[in-house]
């Protein structure tokens, strides 16, 4: 797949249920207190999507890119209602961007996400940002 | 761990936590490559880093970020956050002892703008970042 036919498509839907038990291993993995807290600590939801995609890194594969070529160049959360354990939640990403620097020396793909409780209430919107070395598909 | 809660006032300038993190072992790599489910194998496994060009693993991006937000919900209420944003600077070597800092950028009356910074021991800068914070407890709705 070339890298511009990516922009707008839309990956598979993520469906998710906050667990306490995993919510306690990633505050305890990111020195977070509060390990008796219920509610989701502030990166979680990044994590989370990952944890429960069939492919987390779909249209990176996609594209023939080796992974090790991979780097995150920026990340951001915007919060619009606190997440509990217990919450079903849904994650709805697209790549919203691609575009090459330096010659295609490095290529750029943006995704958003937006995550949703199951009644309707939005949680969350994420951006990554995300950089491939040269074209990574030596 | 150390932490350092600062008595501090709302104005441009101050510093609202310092929070250093214990150095980063391929054993806190293997445990965030679990408990996130970016199994990115560059980060734990070193024959695949070399294959792709580094000398050794490093850290995950989001693990430096998820040290930033816990030295940030240390201070602030989660629901106080209104956003969290990173920019990873440069890759964060295995050995490196991460130091958060935040201090105040700006405030009005609604809200505050946090300038975060992530470094390791030798004063390199990894992440910076930026939290907005809602002053007022204007958030309403079933907690």
């Amino acid at each position: 797949m070339k890298s511009q036919e990516l922009i707008g498509l839309r990956l598979p839907s993520t469906r998710a249920t906050v667990d306490k038990g995993r919510v306690r291993t990633f505050r305890r993995v990111v020195g977070s207190p509060g390990s008796n807290d219920d509610t989701a600590p502030l990166t979680y939801l990044f994590a989370l999507e990952m944890l429960e995609s069939d492919r987390p890194l779909a249209f990176v594969e996609d594209l023939g890119v080796d992974l090790g070529s991979v780097l995150h160049s920026e990340q951001s959360f915007e919060y619009h209602h606190p997440v509990h354990v217990g919450d079903e939640l849904s994650f709805d990403s697209e790549v919203a961007d691609v575009f090459e620097k330096k010659n295609g020396a490095l290529l750029f793909v943006i995704q958003k996400t937006a995550v949703t409780r199951a009644d309707g209430v939005a949680v969350a919107d994420l951006t990554r940002t995300l950089v491939v070395r040269n074209g990574g598909n030596n | 761990m150390t932490t350092s809660n600062l008595a501090w006032k709302q104005e441009v300038g101050t510093l609202v936590f310092e929070k250093t993190f214990p150095p980063i072992t391929r054993h806190a790599l293997a445990l965030y490559c679990g408990a996130s489910g970016d199994t990115n194998p560059v980060h734990v496994d070193i024959d695949f880093a070399k294959t792709s060009g580094f000398d050794d693993v490093f850290a995950h991006g989001m693990l430096v970020m998820g040290y930033l937000g816990s030295a940030l919900e240390e201070v602030f209420a989660a629901r106080s956050i209104s956003r969290f944003s990173t920019r990873f600077s440069a890759i964060t070597q295995l050995g490196a002892a991460i130091t958060c800092r935040g201090t105040i950028a700006s405030v009005d009356h609604d809200f505050m703008t946090i300038e975060l910074t992530a470094q390791d021991q030798d004063g390199d800068v990894k992440l910076k970042g930026q939290a907005l914070i809602q002053i007022q407890s204007g958030r309403t709705g079933d907690e």
